[in-house]
């Protein structure tokens, strides 16, 4: 048998009489079909003529009918769902249209080059930060106008920070919990922890989603996003890890943190 | 015993002064000087997904 069907699969003659055959054999098998009718109408008309006279045999009779007739209707619907369903992760994930690593490659060559001047140095790592503030209000659908990034960079000794904050106008109470907040993500000893529903925590904050980015090891440069409304994190937590990844690198660059400080 | 209250202090940022400026570029910035309780402990990559109310 195991020759046999060596024979006709593997080998050039053997494949063209198999498709010979099949292509003269199945249509007029299928031709002959209709010749099934009777016997397939066979259980459809016994149920049909059965005359369900007692109480019992009306409700199977009943039951048998509902799931002749229900089970199209489930297939259908079940088609349907299924379409809808892969329709729905179909939607392609969010790619950044920033060239981070471009972006960061420029930032490094500029600040480190004696060359350049402040300006441009300085342009350079707004346009970063930009980018990512961009990049934050594109994933998560929010307006610019409801993003705060506080950057906060370790370059004063152990117990002393500096920390810069941009966008979003905040009250000296909101200054403090965005400091608790980091407090809190810098406690996590991760790299890129995230919070949300934030206002149950703190009453009176007018942030809902908190993001936070630093570098592995020792804190170089940290950047806090601070979101008015509450976002889902959770469906976008991939394409975030994406655009966060060499965000982690930049506080490593000690001339882009020195720079990041004294530039102003 | 002394351990467990070493490690029971949580860190704490606190704002030792703060002023408003004005980059060469225009762009107006906050800027902080922060004072930490204790050390800032090193990070390792990774994440987790803080929900709502913390201790």
């Amino acid at each position: 048998m195991k020759k046999f069907v060596q024979a006709v699969f593997r080998t050039v003659p053997g494949q063209i009489i198999f498709w010979v055959i099949v292509s003269i054999m199945l249509p007029a098998i299928l031709e002959e079909l209709f010749a099934l009718n009777d016997m397939l109408s066979i259980p459809l008309k016994h149920l049909a003529e059965w005359k369900a006279d007692s109480t019992l045999e009306g409700r199977l009779k009943f039951i048998l009918l509902f799931i002749v007739y229900a089970s199209p209707i489930a297939v259908i619907a079940g088609f349907l769902a299924s379409r809808r369903k892969s329709g729905e992760t179909a939607v392609p994930p969010y790619r950044s249209r920033n060239n981070y690593e471009r972006l960061i490659a420029d930032v490094k060559e500029t600040v480190n080059s004696r060359e350049a001047t402040n300006q441009l140095k300085a342009e350079k790592i707004n346009l970063l930060f930009d980018a990512l503030i961009e990049d934050v209000c594109h994933l998560f659908q929010v307006q610019r106008s409801g993003v705060r990034a506080v950057l906060v960079i370790n370059n004063r000794g152990r117990h002393k920070l500096t920390s810069w904050r941009w966008g979003r106008a905040c009250t000296p109470d909101q200054d403090r919990m965005d400091y608790k907040a980091i407090d809190k993500f810098l406690e996590t000893e991760l790299t890129y922890p995230t919070w949300e529903q934030v206002k149950s925590h703190f009453d009176h904050t007018d942030s809902d989603t908190l993001l936070f980015i630093r570098n592995s090891g020792k804190l170089g440069l940290g950047c806090l996003i601070a979101i008015e409304n509450s976002i889902d994190l959770e469906k976008h937590m991939q394409e975030w890890e994406h655009i966060v990844s060499p965000f982690t690198m930049l506080g490593h660059m000690d001339k882009l943190v020195r720079f990041v400080v004294n530039y102003t | 015993m002394f351990g467990s209250s070493k490690k029971s202090a949580k860190l704490q940022l606190r704002i030792a002064s703060q002023k408003t400026i004005r980059t060469i570029c225009g762009r107006e910035l906050v800027e902080a000087e922060i004072k930490t309780n204790k050390p800032i402990p090193p990070a390792s990559h990774g994440t987790v997904r803080l929900l709502g109310k913390q201790q």
